[in-house]
């Protein structure tokens, strides 16, 4: 049997798909991707290995990316803006049962330009993984207003019928999508934000076309804090 | 109060680079430790990994998650350093009782230039489950224990008996 294996590219998208998948199961019988779909689960628990010095790791490769992508940026000096660092990845279904937001939920639809729908993540990821940014839609701007809204604005795609703005956490997962709007620029209530807490996060704009996506712009980033 | 770029070579998108990286190191520098079996050599490889993800930001395209873009750039990395340094296997590690006399096979299999060449000569050689279990232990690296669970071997000796037949059918193949 001569089984298909992805290449380099398109080897993280084997990963992605859901173990039910026909192109996953058919990758399973394959004992590369077999493997290799172990290894990937593997990664993910990163547990020690023999001889490892796990805290020493941590301490020297911070301290080696700073250095080297940060170089005019001093390190932190308060134990707060240390703290930002290892932030644990902020957790939507966390966020969505605080009682804050069951609160705002019912007067936000007066503020915002469109409503909004979250997920876990996951099931977005096949909406993109077969687009690829063209370079035609691109974030203008991503700024917080005063009142604490982040106000998106990005360029006008000729074949776009909508675009849907995404948001995504600090590890580039996808924790959130807003309803597809007809312009190009929408305001995100703070209640519709994730808490300052978590620091960073990532926007993308989708552009659709009668209900698919048909190109995507870079992410672009925006500190909450 | 707010920072925002669209290139991850500015200040702001280089900050926001490392402290995506920095939430991974830990996955990368253990994933590094499988090959170089030593904490300096895993943490040298490991720094090596985390900056060129960086340098590869840019063609990153979410089309999968950035934790499956980031294993396979480990992943591509360490095998090539394992070929560069031609150390498929280090001397600590006692090929999980292997006792078809002569040398093991693995010191053999890291000339095999590409994975599919390696591939096509274990899918002659061995049959399925040992097919696995010798790429999970040789190429990605997995414990004996990994390996056990992942092919839900219930015997007592686990995926070490499966290896060791594995190697020796191996080892003749290529006599």
């Amino acid at each position: 049997m001569s089984h298909p294996c992805p290449n380099f590219d398109d080897l993280p998208i084997l990963l992605e798909l859901e173990v039910d998948d026909p192109t996953r199961k058919d990758a399973e019988s394959c004992p590369r991707c077999a493997a290799i779909l172990e290894a990937h689960e593997a990664f993910i628990r990163a547990e020690p290995q023999p001889g490892s010095n796990p805290d020493e790791a941590m301490r020297k490769l911070s301290f080696a990316l700073r250095e080297a992508l940060t170089p005019t940026a001093p390190m932190p000096a308060t134990s707060e803006d240390a703290d930002a660092v290892s932030t644990p990845s902020f957790n939507p279904l966390r966020w969505l049962m605080q009682p804050r937001f069951a609160m705002a939920t019912a007067a936000v639809a007066v503020v915002l330009a469109a409503t909004m729908w979250f997920s876990s993540g996951r099931d977005l990821v096949p909406i993109e993984r077969s687009v690829k940014p063209s370079g035609t839609v691109n974030i203008e701007s991503a700024a917080l207003a005063a009142s604490g809204s982040l106000i998106v604005r990005w360029t006008a795609h000729p074949r776009a019928n909508e675009y849907q703005v995404a948001i995504y956490d600090a590890s580039l997962e996808t924790i959130a999508a807003l309803e597809p709007v007809s312009g190009t620029e929408i305001e995100i209530t703070p209640d519709y934000l994730p808490p300052l807490s978590a620091g960073l996060i990532y926007v993308r704009v989708r552009v659709l076309r009668d209900g698919d996506v048909i190109d995507i712009s870079p992410p672009r980033a925006v500190q909450l804090r | 109060m707010i920072q925002a770029q669209t290139e991850w070579d500015a200040p702001s998108g280089r900050r926001a680079a490392a402290e995506l990286l920095t939430r991974y190191q830990q996955p990368v520098y253990q994933w590094c430790m499988r090959y170089a079996r030593e904490h300096s050599a895993a943490l040298d490889l490991a720094q090596d990994v985390l900056l060129k993800a960086y340098e590869k930001l840019q063609s990153f395209e979410q089309r999968s998650s950035f934790s499956s873009w980031l294993f396979v750039l480990t992943r591509n990395r360490c095998l090539n350093e394992q070929r560069r340094k031609k150390r498929f296997v280090d001397a600590d590690v006692d090929f999980d009782g292997y006792d078809g006399g002569g040398t093991p096979p693995d010191e053999q299999l890291i000339d095999i230039e590409s994975e599919e060449q390696l591939l096509e000569l274990i899918r002659k050689t061995l049959n399925e489950q040992e097919q696995r279990a010798l790429w999970m232990r040789c190429v990605e690296r997995l414990s004996v224990d990994e390996i056990t669970e992942a092919l839900g071997i219930e015997d007592r000796s686990g995926a070490r008996a499966l290896l060791q037949r594995a190697r020796r059918k191996l080892a003749r193949a290529m006599d």
